[in-house]
């Protein structure tokens, strides 16, 4: 569209946008597949996945907010500004939906699928980059050293590709078979669980 | 200029965060044995006292202010530690119930889904927990209560002794 005489500077900055804002709509979505897979296969934690990702997303959304109500920029136009705060505002509640998933998929020691951590690493590294991107445009302006933050989106996104990529090429991991532990073994886990009951 | 630098550094951070996160792996323990070996004693009626409301306002009537806050301060640290080594337990036993998921016997694997959920349940409430003493120790008048800890760690460690007695008893079997 860039390219085409026939598309107004208007029409390409409205197109520009719905992209924009389509794309965050979608990284949010994949986001919550990958919270919906991290926990179904744990009954007891199929309810609370959900809620922590409502939650957190609210909580995220008024963080963004207050951090974006707050700052003061100082090269911003008026066509600048809205892409800007939505840009930042989306990122902010991305990286911390997916440090809350990782954070909490390592503190509860769940298993990741083959696919689904590298999804996530692949997305935060994206999504992180692009933060840091927004925070240099809410203060020096939308046109910011274009070129070189270019190159880092660019690089950014072929990082988190090459992630994806790798993951897809790896095979799926097998269901590994538990080496069944010895009588005296599980006569001694016992102990030390009966130990623990009785204390 | 501070929120900027503030969102910069949070976003370097969590960047570095996912690097790490891509590239490492968890501690697992592959023995029994070795899980074993780690698990924690926890007093649970250490714990239950210092955690107990009536203890605490006999405490509170009978020391000067200052005094109580300081002895306050110090059984939390206590319970906060007790519970540290409740909630590293529950992610040994987790592992094992983990483990006992993919059994190909029909009673051990349901019996280990039940140790799995009851470990995350287990590990979630100690979180909680956790963190309701964390606010007390900073606002000592919060009147907040990690009640049940110590009824749903015994629920959950006599699961997982049920367990152990199955496969023992399938062990011997054999």
């Amino acid at each position: 569209m860039d390219a085409m005489d026939s598309v107004t500077r208007d029409q390409y900055y409205t197109a520009w946008l719905i992209e924009r804002y389509v794309s965050a709509g979608l990284r949010f979505a994949v986001i919550h597949e990958i919270f919906h897979h991290v926990f179904r296969t744990y009954p007891a934690l199929q309810k609370l996945g959900g809620r922590i990702f409502r939650w957190s997303t609210a909580l995220l959304m008024v963080v963004a907010v207050v951090l974006v109500a707050y700052t003061t920029g100082t090269n911003l136009d008026r066509l600048s500004v809205v892409p800007i705060v939505i840009d930042r505002a989306v990122d902010i509640m991305q990286v911390g939906l997916l440090v809350v998933l990782l954070l909490l998929v390592k503190y509860l020691r769940l298993t990741w699928s083959t696919y689904a951590l590298p999804v996530a690493v692949g997305l935060g590294l994206y999504s992180s980059t692009m933060l840091v991107m927004a925070a240099f445009h809410a203060h020096y302006g939308r046109y910011f050293e274009p070129v070189l933050f270019g190159h880092i989106e660019h690089i950014s996104y072929s990082c988190s590709n090459l992630v994806w990529f790798t993951a897809l090429l790896i095979p799926e991991r097998a269901v590994q078979p538990v080496e069944p532990p010895s009588a005296e073994e599980l006569e001694s886990w016992n102990a030390a669980l009966q130990r623990l009951l009785e204390q | 200029m501070i929120i900027t630098g503030v969102v910069i550094a949070a976003a370097v951070l969590a960047l570095i965060f996912f690097v790490l996160r891509g590239v490492g792996a968890a501690r697992t323990y592959s023995t029994l044995q070795e899980l074993t070996q780690q698990i924690e004693p926890v007093d649970l009626e250490a714990f239950r006292n210092l955690t107990e409301p009536s203890e605490e306002e006999f405490l509170r009537s009978a020391l000067p202010p200052s005094q109580f806050r300081a002895i306050q301060r110090e059984r939390l640290r206590a319970a906060i530690d007790y519970l540290g080594g409740v909630s590293h337990n529950a992610a040994l036993l987790l592992q094992l119930g983990q483990a006992a998921r993919q059994s190909a016997d029909q009673q051990v694997a349901e019996v280990g889904r039940r140790v799995t959920d009851d470990a995350l349940r287990m590990r979630m409430y100690s979180m909680m927990a956790i963190g309701k003493l964390a606010v007390r120790y900073v606002i000592p008048g919060a009147k907040l209560q990690p009640g049940g800890v110590i009824d749903r760690y015994q629920q959950l460690t006599s699961a997982a002794v049920r367990l152990g007695k199955i496969q023992v008893a399938e062990k011997k079997a054999v």
